[in-house]
């Protein structure tokens, strides 16, 4: 994945879907259109933001006082605008509609616009404005003649106005006529602001002098017979000039040589339809209907003519305009689009973040039809709904602020990607390069994210450009053909971190696939059956944690019928003994006896008894041991003779430990053997019933439950000897975080109740707090319902789904531990890391039996089979009703309806249904009887259809 | 029309007043694919079982202008001395040359420069129009650069010939979209003398009727002989060509006699209004418009309009034909 794609989507994901109209498609039409009424309330939104998002660049342009100003306006105009142009030097615009010329007032106060005068209809000269076709273009004129506003007109003539003159008589002050055919585009020249250049549809330019009353062009130029869509003058040589033409064409004339173009760039697919000069440097901006904005350089002298930046927009590019705020160089400047095609969008965008604009400003009902800066605040539009706007930029957010810059996405195989990029685009522009290699920016950054570090830092992606590069070059029939510099990417990579990760699961993608697969998740099947079945296959997976946790379950479900045996001697209840039919039974005998025995005699007594008498002493130096280590070292000199580290010594202290207890409590022997022999299910010497000796330390390993009983701090060091599973930390951290001084013994007395019950490592404290408090009145930890909730809690803790989701789909039902949203959200996300796994038939296994069919509606899991021959969808309907009403006819979809194909065996020819062999070089499928016949019989190598 | 006429060359001499179109382009290029689909009105996807062309063919068509459409098989070398070639190409209006750009097409491109010096100085008024064709295959970028090369290839082969000032017009086209038709539109108003007149006419009709886009279409191949003069949106003409087919379709199911007279309008679900009203000579004017309050106040408006216009449009016709007869007696 690529960062600039990504850019790329969300950024545009708004336009794109605004854009998704079709011909003519936002149109409405405004019920209230009420002629030459002032719009005193632009959206209210706009300014209650307007002053904190106001960034400080224009706040050093504009006293206080402005701000205090709304001073966004609208006009509304009788008629559908066309045209506009700001007189400069002059709070003056004038709007052109089809066959009408205005010109309005404004000013910084929103009651100040109005409409000074209509230049047509009082014009003696203009009584009959038939005859001037309708208006195309407006332009106003600079220096002295900043008071002239020329309009071009279909009919091919050009009038010029002087707003200044008071009498009405005399406000016409020039008529151009030398063309047929309309003017689509008018241009004053800045620096000699007498000149006028005219664009025809006939593909003339005429060069008029304002000084000379010769109605008479002062040369006329030829770019070629395609219409002149947009021309103007550059605001820095007054001799030269650009146009943009319906082939696409653009071209840069001097006007000394009204021969031959002095460059011609190939720009546009489709008819380039506008052009705007930078106000600032050599460049040309111009928009075409092939939805392109392309920036070229006019002082480039070489002689590849490709543009140098190119904006994708949404839609056809009507108008463009820089943004005279005086940018440092062309990559940072700023330039308004409007569109075609009934798009009332105004997108500002800065020309070095081509993606994401920064301003979309959405004012208008119609299609834009004219955009003009008054200032670098302040963007006057036009539009066909009739009205004028004046835009200010800064009370629109910037699109970039409100989009996200980071993102992460994970893969099955429990890598992940991290992707951040910060939000100011770098400043120094010299990474442009300038040779034809085709800099395509997601490969590289595909290269990045298989590095092995963790952390790729902005060096190393920033130097992503010494790697080979993909040349597009290579193209086999195109020889010598530099193609893609309009692909060049012009996003720095300096400014954006990736960071591919492997999370350090340790169990594999298969280990996950055969867990999921084989546990069995139909409670119907005998409880205890499963439970078996399940701590073997976990076994098996090399998750002996797991299987203890099954055999924990089974022994606790044990209990509970034993309980109810018990309590409710009810003789058909079936004995727990006759379950065990594997060698494991004389030791679930044994411990079964022992659960009985809780069931006796309430649970905790014995043991809170029994540690009173014989650990008082121990618990004392236990718990200095907690507040400071190194003194009990001493003290305890006969146990940590030989202990070079801190951590065996501990677990020697526990083997002692329960020496004692083996001695105190003759009883206690028998759980241990049987709590030992639940830490190694695999040791066949375990089997013994009678443990004389001491149990050797090194099988002590994995038993979590003692680490439970060391100080946090030597807790690392024995996950990292001993534990063989993945993370204990957070049912340890549970423990050492208590206040251990005061509350030691009964933690001890709870680790060793948890050995007792065989093994509940994963009990959490406040289950067992609770236990403690009012043991009386509650049922023991080891209570199934209790229990399995636990499990389930923890191993949601630990992200483990399979486990959480096989215990749910057993034992919820029966024991409604959580609620069915809750049970399906766990669910839910256990089938979409099945479909991640592409475990298809688990997820199938799983989806049948968890009831969330309706759920997952959107995930399909059909399988359609199209035939091969006639590639239709094969649905047999027509055997399918014959097979409804005779069930003689063989039905299925092995064969094709409309084209009557099945698939036919290579040795036969016969149609093939059921058991097949497929030979895997060739494909051909054959009988397993034929081909058995043919190969084993035959004795062949080959198919029997000729294939090698 | 074809049966009587087996040779070529006299095809122009024989029609004066027709504007011919020469078709030309390497072999496989695409040319009868165009004629078919543009002239013929074949779908797109059966131009795949046409056959070679082995012999030079005319269409012709009758239109605003009379038009011939004249193929030539791109096998045939025309600079052998059996051809006429002065001849050919001293009276056709325009060339178009198929380039087709899925292939190599650097032959194409030296081809066309010999061509186009040849027929540059036998016509110095012949439009040069090359269609890039084909590019439904080509990515978005790709046809850009593809048009940047072979536009910049031919303008380096015409400044190595010393060729200046010969009109060059690049099309990208394909069969499979409306791209074909707009080109074909483009090229064969640079033949049409009274263009300007029509644009003018349509102007007016625009401004005068609250129309925002009117096309004059012809209507058997869907080319625009006219528009007003504000720029095409490839989108519109889309919408209006398919409204000619819709309104000619529904009409030959519900054929009656009422002359020459055939109107249809169609509400859009957006507001706008499409007008199809049929004027002389197989052409038909399509107006969009937007759909307000007073629609039949303006739509009556609009009739009167087109009325004048279609009056206006036969007297443009009925002086072609006299103009085109003393040109005529030229030759």
């Amino acid at each position: 994945m690529s960062y600039d794609h990504k850019d790329h989507s969300a950024g545009s994901r708004s336009t794109f879907a605004r854009l998704a109209f079709n011909i003519y498609g936002n149109s409405s039409i405004s019920p209230n259109r009420t002629p030459n009424t002032f719009n005193k309330s632009p959206s209210p939104q706009a300014f209650s933001s307007s002053h904190q998002l106001r960034s400080p660049s224009f706040r050093s342009n504009h006293t206080q006082e402005e701000l205090q100003f709304n001073n966004e306006w609208k006009y509304r105009s009788s008629y559908e605008i066309v045209g506009i142009t700001k007189i400069n030097n002059s709070p003056h615009i004038v709007i052109s509609g089809k066959n009408s010329l205005q010109l309005i007032r404004f000013g910084t106060n929103i009651d100040d616009q109005y409409m000074v005068e209509d230049l047509l209809t009082n014009n003696y000269y203009l009584k009959n404005k038939k005859k001037i076709g309708s208006i195309l273009d407006v332009k106003s004129g600079y220096g002295n003649y900043n008071k002239l506003v020329a309009a071009s007109t279909t009919t091919g003539s050009i009038y010029i106005f002087n707003s200044a003159e008071t009498t009405e008589k005399n406000r016409l002050s020039l008529k151009l006529s030398d063309n047929t055919r309309a003017v689509n585009s008018l241009s004053f020249n800045q620096i000699d602001p007498f000149l006028v250049l005219s664009g025809s549809q006939d593909g003339s330019m005429k060069l008029w002098d304002l000084r000379s009353q010769a109605v008479k062009p002062q040369s006329t130029m030829f770019g070629n017979s395609d219409s002149v869509r947009c021309l103007q003058f550059s605001p820095h040589n007054s001799k030269k000039f650009c146009s943009v033409f319906d082939s696409g064409n653009l071209q840069k004339w001097d006007l000394r040589n009204p021969n031959q173009f002095e460059k011609k760039f190939n720009a546009h697919t489709g008819p380039g339809l506008t052009l705007d000069w930078s106000p600032d440097f050599d460049y040309v901006a111009t928009g075409g209907r092939d939805k392109q904005l392309q920036i070229w350089n006019m002082s480039n002298t070489d002689t590849k003519q490709y543009p140098e930046y190119v904006i994708y927009a949404p839609a056809p590019v009507a108008e463009v305009s820089f943004r005279p705020n005086s940018p440092t160089n062309i990559s940072a400047s700023d330039i308004a689009l409007s569109y075609l095609n009934n798009e009332s969008l105004v997108q500002v965008y800065n020309i070095k973040r081509k993606f994401i604009p920064i301003y979309n400003i959405e004012n208008h009902e119609s299609s834009i039809t004219g955009l003009v800066w008054e200032n670098d605040r302040y963007l006057l539009s036009s539009s066909r709904d009739k009205q004028v706007i004046r835009n200010d930029v800064s009370n629109y957010s910037k699109i970039i602020d409100n989009l996200s810059c980071t993102s992460v996405t994970w893969s099955a195989t429990n890598d992940f990607i991290f992707v951040d990029q910060s939000k100011t685009p770098d400043d120094d522009d010299a990474t442009v390069p300038t040779e034809s290699t085709f800099l395509h920016p997601s490969p590289s950054n595909l290269t990045m994210s298989t590095s092995p570090t963790n952390n790729v830092s902005n060096e190393s992606v920033s130097s992503n450009s010494l790697r080979p590069q993909l040349s597009r070059n290579s193209s086999t029939f195109r020889p010598s053909m530099t193609r893609g510099h309009s692909h060049q990417s012009h996003i720095n990579n300096s400014n954006h971190y990736l960071i591919p990760a492997n999370l350090p699961i340790m169990k594999s993608e298969k280990v996950l696939t055969a867990l999921s697969e084989n546990y069995e998740i139909d409670p119907t099947k005998g409880i205890l059956d499963i439970c078996d079945l399940n701590s073997g296959i976990a076994r098996d997976s090399g998750l002996l944690r797991d299987s203890q946790t099954w055999k924990v379950i089974k022994e606790s479900l044990i209990w509970e019928s034993k309980k109810d045996l018990i309590y409710n001697p009810v003789p058909e209840e079936r004995q727990p003994e006759i379950t065990f039919d594997d060698d494991d039974s004389e030791k679930y005998h044994y411990s079964t006896s022992n659960s009985t025995n809780y069931g006796k005699s309430p649970s905790l007594s014995d043991f809170s008894e029994f540690n009173n008498n014989s650990f008082p002493k121990r618990f004392e130096g236990f718990s200095k041991l907690l507040v400071n280590p190194e003194p009990i070292k001493e003290e305890n000199s006969t146990i940590k003779e030989d202990s070079a580290t801190v951590a065996p010594e501990t677990i020697k202290w526990d083997d002692v430990n329960t020496d004692d207890l083996i001695k105190k409590n003759p009883e206690l022997l028998d759980r241990m053997s049987a709590e030992n022999y639940n830490v190694m299910p695999g040791a066949d010497s375990q089997k013994s019933l009678i443990h004389s000796e001491p149990i050797p330390l090194s099988k002590r390993k994995g038993r979590e439950s003692f680490i439970s009983l060391l100080p946090s701090t030597l807790q690392a060091q024995l996950l990292s000897n001993g534990s063989p599973t993945y993370s204990i930390s957070s049912s340890l951290s549970n423990a050492s975080s208590r206040p251990k001084s005061s509350i030691f013994q009964p933690e001890i007395l709870r680790s060793q109740k948890s050995q007792m019950s065989t093994l509940t490592k994963q009990l959490t404290k406040a289950s067992l707090d609770d236990d403690n408090q009012k043991s009386k009145d509650l049922l023991p930890p080891y209570q199934p319902k209790e229990l399995i909730k636990h499990c389930i809690d923890f191993y949601i803790g630990q992200g483990d789904l399979i486990m959480s989701s096989t215990l749910l789909l057993l034992f919820n039902p029966k024991f409604q531990m959580y609620s069915q949203t809750d049970q399906n959200e766990i669910l839910y996300n256990y089938l979409t890391f099945l479909q991640r796994l592409k475990a298809w038939k688990i997820f199938i296994k799983i989806l049948h039996h968890s009831k969330l069919k309706e759920n997952f509606q959107s995930y399909s899991n059909n399988v359609k089979i199209f035939c091969t021959k006639c590639e239709t969808l094969i649905t047999n309907e027509n055997t399918k009703t014959l097979y409804l009403n005779d069930p003689e006819i063989q039905y299925g979809s092995w064969f094709c309806d409309h084209c009557s194909n099945t698939v036919r065996c290579i040795y036969c020819n016969e149609p093939v249904k059921g058991l097949n062999l497929s030979r895997l070089k060739c494909g051909h499928i054959g009988h397993f009887g034929c081909m058995k016949s043919w190969i084993v019989d035959e004795g062949m190598n080959e198919c029997p259809g000729g294939c090698l | 029309m074809d049966d009587g006429q087996p040779l070529l060359l006299n095809e122009p001499s024989n029609d004066p007043e027709r504007a011919t179109i020469l078709l030309m382009g390497l072999r496989r290029g695409g040319k009868s694919s165009i004629c078919k689909v543009v002239f013929h009105n074949m779908q797109p996807l059966d131009t795949l079982y046409l056959e070679s062309t082995s012999k030079p063919h005319t269409d012709h068509y009758s239109s605003l202008i009379d038009l011939a459409v004249m193929e030539l098989p791109g096998q045939l070398n025309y600079f052998e001395p059996s051809y006429d070639s002065e001849k050919l190409f001293k009276n056709v209006g325009a060339l178009v040359y198929v380039i087709d750009s899925q292939d190599e097409y650097l032959n194409a491109l030296t081809n066309l420069a010999m061509i186009i010096e040849y027929a540059y100085k036998v016509n110095p008024k012949i439009h040069i129009e090359v269609l890039i064709h084909k590019v439904d295959g080509l990515s978005e970028d790709f046809r850009l650069d593809t048009q940047r090369d072979i536009m910049q290839r031919i303008g380096d082969e015409l400044l190595d010939l010393g060729i200046e000032g010969v009109q060059v017009s690049f099309h990208l086209t394909s069969i499979f979209d409306h791209s074909i038709y707009e080109a074909f539109s483009r090229i064969i108003q640079k033949l049409i003398m009274e263009l300007p007149n029509l644009e003018n006419l349509l102007d007016n009709l625009v401004l005068h009727s609250k129309i925002e886009k009117a096309f004059l279409f012809d209507i058997n191949s869907k080319i625009y002989v006219a528009t007003d003069s504000s720029p095409v949106d490839i989108e519109t003409y889309e919408v209006c060509a398919e409204f000619i087919d819709v309104t000619v379709d529904l009409n030959d199911l519900y054929k009656y006699n009422d002359g020459n007279k055939f109107q249809c309008k169609s509400y859009l679900q957006n507001g706008y209004i499409l007008i199809f009203n049929k004027m002389i000579r197989g052409l038909a004017l399509i107006a969009i418009l937007k759909n307000t309050d007073d629609l039949n106040e303006s739509i009556s408006i609009i009739d009167y309009n087109i009325e004048i216009f279609n009056k206006a449009l036969n007297e443009i016709w009925k002086k072609s034909i006299i103009k085109a007869l003393p040109s005529n007696n030229e030759f």
